[in-house]
């Protein structure tokens, strides 16, 4: 189940090709990081991952199915976002927003049943929300707000849940906060996470599979400790880093401000 | 924000919609007590007709209130909810606070119209219409579909543009009625007074030919409300929870423009009341449309039969036009209830 497999997938935005015969398989790696430099392509990877951009046939396939192939619905229950930009300007409840994940599911005509109540309510549980699920979105906090999106693309029930830069403005507490969170749903729910991260000692503490690209291409790709090794951060990233060892060789990216 | 107790407000709120159809139906020169107007518009009214006996009734009161007033009262409400409606529409799709139902062009395409077959004098009626709402019809429906067709782009019509565009057709349009105005000073009078809108021509057939569009369109919007609340939280993420965001967008702005050029067929262009009544009832009820169409279809309802009764009593014989008051009531309300929601909305 959430099984992605990717053929030769490219992407131009008018003359820039952003990506370039991009090739993998996900095997049995639950948590997945995609890393890179500024403009190297992670967002427009993720991006056709979603299908918001427009795909070619027999490019990525969700479980051996070709996903130009599955209806809107039907994919949207099985794959799930958190974008880069939660921004939400109009003054909708957590719950109410968290309710909205279960659109693929709801019939037009039955509207939502108590299934759908009771699936809100365990993401909220989880999430630790339910404090704050009669609070407007508007004033949330942003690590509480990046909560409810969580929330409600857990209530997709997917397969696969695609973050853009979940962490990006969060203080360091939320930041691990959200990590832990993000990690334990992915172990204890078997949902297969690929989230895109800047912050690579993140992605040395919580994934099993590090794809680092460059200029939209995959530069290597593997365990996040042969990946993201002194050589490739200078190669891709033109800064030189320390790694360090602590607690049983868990390691930590250093940058020497020199 | 109202949210408790739902149903009841709505009910109430129906029942105050009502009342002010009666009351608007006892206001003109010939005086006509409330009760009466009551009794008469009762005497309509299927199940409740039977226990209302308006026999010993003067019957000028009677004609003058079914025949005369009512029609217009009721077109009056028609025009405002399908112009509070297209407003919540274009404002949920565009995702812009300055959307209203004429932003793909409908008011100069409609004026546009308007003003040729007024200027070559084209005067036959199709099915009670004049030639000039059919006019005013076809323009308006002409320039959305060419509008929508500049912006369009591989299948896709990115928001930014479509308003750009509706915004450029607009201007090009109305210099072109400046134009057409100047070469013919003697129709000037009644191009302007048909663009400044009014509903004095209402009759129970502008009423039977506007209610059939309107009622279905806004149907078709409620039946959408949960769609337009997913495109509120931006338009991949609705993709990302399976909407097919562009054939709703496609659908929803069709008959958004249809209802629109509709009502504007028969009551030219009446401004502020598809921008304000949507911003005011989402300031009450909140953004959610399962509740705020209900609101608004009563609202722009109330708001209109309101400003029309002003419009036809205030300078009494003259009819000021309904634009006019449509803004120097709503304009005043509105900055109320902005200043009130100063600290909400920043």
């Amino acid at each position: 189940m959430g099984q992605i497999s990717i053929n030769n997938l490219n992407h131009s935005y008018g003359q820039t090709q952003v990506l370039k015969n991009i090739s993998i398989d996900f095997k049995d790696d639950k948590f997945i990081t995609v890393v890179g430099p500024n403009g190297s392509g992670k967002t427009t990877f993720v991006k056709k991952l979603l299908r918001n951009y427009s795909l070619n046939k027999k490019t990525i396939y969700l479980d051996q199915k070709d996903i130009v192939t599955y209806s809107s619905k039907n994919y949207a229950t099985k794959v799930a976002a958190v974008p880069q930009n939660t921004d939400i300007r109009y003054d909708f409840t957590v719950k109410e927003i968290v309710l909205m994940g279960r659109t693929p599911y709801v019939d037009r005509f039955k509207g939502e049943t108590s299934n759908d109540y009771a699936i809100v309510n365990r993401v909220l549980e989880e999430t630790d929300l339910l404090p704050l699920k009669d609070r407007s979105f508007l004033t949330l906090s942003g690590g509480e707000k990046q909560r409810v999106i969580i929330a409600r693309a857990l209530a997709q029930e997917p397969e696969v849940l695609i973050l853009d830069e979940p962490i990006n403005h969060l203080d360091i507490s939320h930041k691990v906060k959200i990590m832990k969170l993000i990690k334990r749903l992915s172990v204890e729910k078997e949902i297969v996470v690929i989230t895109i991260l800047h912050d690579l000692n993140f992605s040395l503490k919580y994934s099993n599979q590090c794809i680092l690209l460059k200029d939209g291409e995959i530069y290597n790709n593997g365990h996040p400790n042969d990946v993201l090794t002194k050589k490739n951060i200078s190669d891709v990233y033109n800064v030189n880093v320390e790694i360090l060892e602590y607690n049983n060789q868990e390691k930590l990216i250093v940058l020497p401000i020199s | 924000m109202i949210t408790k107790n739902n149903g009841k407000i709505i009910g109430l709120y129906t029942v105050i919609l009502f009342v002010i159809i009666i009351f608007a139906s006892t206001i003109g020169v010939a005086d006509i007590r409330f009760n009466d107007a009551l009794k008469i518009i009762s005497s309509r009214i299927p199940f409740i007709k039977q226990f209302v006996n308006i026999e010993q009734m003067k019957t000028s009161s009677i004609l003058i209130v079914l025949n005369i007033r009512l029609p217009r009262i009721i077109l009056a409400g028609i025009v405002g909810i399908a112009l509070a409606t297209s407003g919540v529409v274009f404002q949920a799709i565009f995702k812009n606070p300055m959307a209203d139902p004429y932003i793909l062009g409908i008011s100069s395409g409609a004026a546009f119209g308007a003003t040729l077959v007024i200027i070559f004098g084209i005067s036959f009626s199709f099915l009670g219409l004049s030639m000039i709402s059919i006019g005013a019809f076809l323009g308006a429906m002409g320039t959305t579909f060419l509008v929508y067709n500049i912006a369009r782009l591989n299948n896709r019509t990115p928001v930014i543009t479509l308003l750009l565009s509706g915004i450029a057709i607009s201007f090009f349009l109305s210099a072109f009625i400046n134009l057409l105005m100047t070469m013919n000073n003697d129709q000037v009078e009644k191009i302007v007074f048909w663009t400044m809108g009014s509903v004095s021509s209402a009759s129970w057939k502008s009423v039977a030919i506007s209610i059939i569009p309107v009622v279905s369109g806004v149907s078709i919007f409620v039946f959408f409300s949960k769609e337009l609340n997913v495109i509120l939280m931006g338009e991949e993420t609705a993709q990302n929870l399976g909407i097919d965001v562009e054939t709703i967008r496609k659908l929803l702005l069709g008959v958004a423009s249809i209802v629109s050029a509709a009502v504007v067929a028969v009551s030219g262009i009446i401004g502020f009341v598809g921008l304000i009544v949507p911003h005011a009832m989402r300031m009450i009820v909140g953004p959610d449309h399962k509740r705020l169409f209900p609101y608004t279809i009563i609202s722009g309802a109330i708001f209109m039969i309101i400003a029309d009764t002003i419009s036809r009593i205030a300078l009494n014989p003259t009819e000021i036009p309904i634009g006019v008051i449509t803004s120097l009531i709503g304009a005043p309300y509105f900055i109320f209830l902005l200043v009130k929601n100063k600290k909400i909305l920043s």
